[in-house]
């Protein structure tokens, strides 16, 4: 007996993303003034953590300024300004993970507190298994996809909301201190106003194309590995319920090899899931060599002319770094999506299925009364 | 002509089956579809031809290749639906093998699991007399590291085992 499919692989996905928006964003209705309050507290820490970056990347820069004069005096100035920004970067790096985490706890919280009502309400957790497709395994799906659910998309609001910022703030950066370059072709002198800013969008578009092509089945994989994953547990939970003392008989060991067939569909997915990751590392560690190097390159003829002191080739090739960083945000973020949308899938299936379950009782309740 | 190695069990071994100088009752044979489990399985039809016996095909496990689960992540395929009709491809190929060689009555199983176990498990059930194996299937990486499925089954099938090379 084959289990039934999940609803997920026969329903468009975008209702379900949008069921379950409808449940999460209660949240943030209900309790405007709370939620905007940790929302804002959160955006200032972000700023105050923007600010940090670039004071320390001021820092970096006198500091080797003051290494290249060989000025005793500078350097234990500086030593003595790294303590106050170090302390006020691990302060503000604590508060972040405060911040955040209570944020998702209270969101998680609201939101499963929500979903295990409706589930307990009714006695529906005794009916939903056997009624409707697509809400199998909701133990899992109230503990752990609510969670994930929940987690990922204010990681992934926050890191991509700080990522825009620190782009464009070092962009201001890279263009000051870079200047321009002046280049000889065929005779002719070409000056680029802010090279470095070209180079690092040209380096950056580069390496965000070779992450797509290389890694631009990971969601996918992702999210049909968790959904096997899930099917997988579905199947376990399912002959553990099902099966009767008696091993041996037909319908048991058709089982056994439904089961067997679920866990060979997640190893088949696994396989290419480690592919697809291994493709992927190419290319992310092949950046994390590379940029950094690129960067000091860009810089070179500017350092080698006298254009440019030490401090600032340092400033510079720091700044590229974390631009060329801010860029990757979606490439850094790949599997992080893919776990929260399979995630959301699943919490929006088992919302539906309530849903359908609570239009059955309001529609039992309306012919009983009309009888 | 292919010469094939016979495994034979001794007596305190045998826990299924008839003795090893009958002729066999039941033969099972195992394929994955690869050019190995088919030459199995024309033995396998030889065998039964020759000596008047119930044949068991049975395909243990499936592999889809990345391509093709690439595919499937894209359009939301199920890969349990993929594995079971290849298995069933197989079924129907080794069926249409055992007719040119004239046996037309046979019993095709799939399954899934430690390839090993699932036909140890299949020749207890089906009381096989003899399983026919070939000696390389697909997975030649594999059973290079962790050794082959002919080599666990020589030493762990309660029947004899002949090995097609």
């Amino acid at each position: 007996m084959r289990r039934p499919r999940q609803i997920t692989s026969i329903l468009d996905q975008k209702p379900l993303l949008s069921r379950f928006w409808q449940s999460a964003s209660q949240f943030w209705r209900e309790q405007r003034a709370w939620a905007a309050g940790l929302a804002l507290f959160l955006i200032a820490v972000v700023l105050l953590q923007l600010l940090l970056q670039v004071l320390l990347n001021l820092w970096n820069r006198n500091f080797f300024d003051a290494l290249e004069r060989k000025d005793g005096h500078a350097l234990w100035i500086q030593a003595q300004l790294f303590l106050p920004l170090a302390a006020a970067s691990i302060l503000l790096a604590a508060t972040s993970v405060w911040g955040r985490m209570t944020a998702q706890r209270s969101w998680r919280e609201a939101l499963t507190r929500h979903v295990v009502k409706t589930w307990l309400d009714k006695d529906r957790f005794r009916h939903l298994n056997h009624l409707i497709k697509g809400s199998e395994n909701p133990e899992y799906r109230i503990a752990v996809d609510v969670r994930i659910a929940t987690d990922a998309p204010i990681d992934l609001a926050l890191a991509f909301f700080s990522s825009v910022l620190t782009a464009i703030a070092f962009f201001s950066v890279l263009w000051t201190i870079g200047g321009s370059i002046d280049i000889a072709v065929f005779g002719l002198t070409i000056t680029i106003p802010g090279y470095l800013v070209f180079g690092v969008i040209i380096y950056s578009g580069a390496v965000s194309a070779l992450m797509a092509i290389f890694g631009h089945h990971l969601t996918g994989v992702v999210e049909r590995t968790n959904q096997t994953e899930a099917e997988f547990r579905a199947a376990v939970d399912a002959f553990r319920e099902e099966s009767k003392p008696l091993e041996g008989r037909p319908s048991d060991i058709d089982k056994r090899q439904t089961l067997q067939l679920e866990l060979q569909a997640v190893l088949l997915w696994w396989r290419e899931f480690c592919w697809q990751l291994v493709r992927t590392t190419l290319v992310s560690h092949g950046n994390f060599l590379f940029a950094p190097v690129v960067a000091w390159f860009l810089c070179v003829p500017k350092y080698l002319s006298g254009a440019m002191s030490l401090g600032e080739l340092t400033q510079s090739a720091a700044a590229f770094v974390v631009v060329q960083g801010a860029f990757n945000w979606l490439v850094d973020n790949y599997q992080r999506l893919a776990d929260w949308r399979s995630s959301a899938y699943r919490v929006g299936t088992l919302l539906l299925a309530l849903d359908e379950l609570e239009a059955k009782e309001r529609s039992d309740r309306l012919s009983s009364q009309h009888k | 002509m292919m010469e094939c190695r016979l495994h034979c069990k001794s007596e305190n071994e045998k826990t299924c089956g008839s003795n090893a100088k009958q002729m066999p009752r039941v033969i099972v044979v195992a394929t994955d579809g690869s050019p190995g489990g088919n030459r199995a399985v024309d033995t396998a039809a030889r065998l039964a031809k020759a000596t008047a016996s119930d044949v068991v095909v049975l395909t243990v496990g499936g592999n889809i290749s990345g391509a093709e689960l690439r595919r499937l992540a894209g359009i939301e395929g199920d890969v349990s639906e993929v594995l079971e009709s290849r298995a069933k491809q197989i079924l129907d190929r080794a069926r249409k093998r055992l007719r040119r060689r004239g046996v037309t009555a046979a019993k095709l199983q799939s399954a899934w699991g430690d390839p090993a176990q699932v036909i140890i498990d299949t020749v207890r059930r089906e009381k096989a007399d003899i399983l026919v194996i070939g000696r390389r299937g697909r997975g030649r990486l594999a059973g290079l590291l962790l050794g082959s499925v002919s080599q666990k089954l020589t030493s762990l099938a309660p029947c004899n085992v002949m090995v097609v090379p």
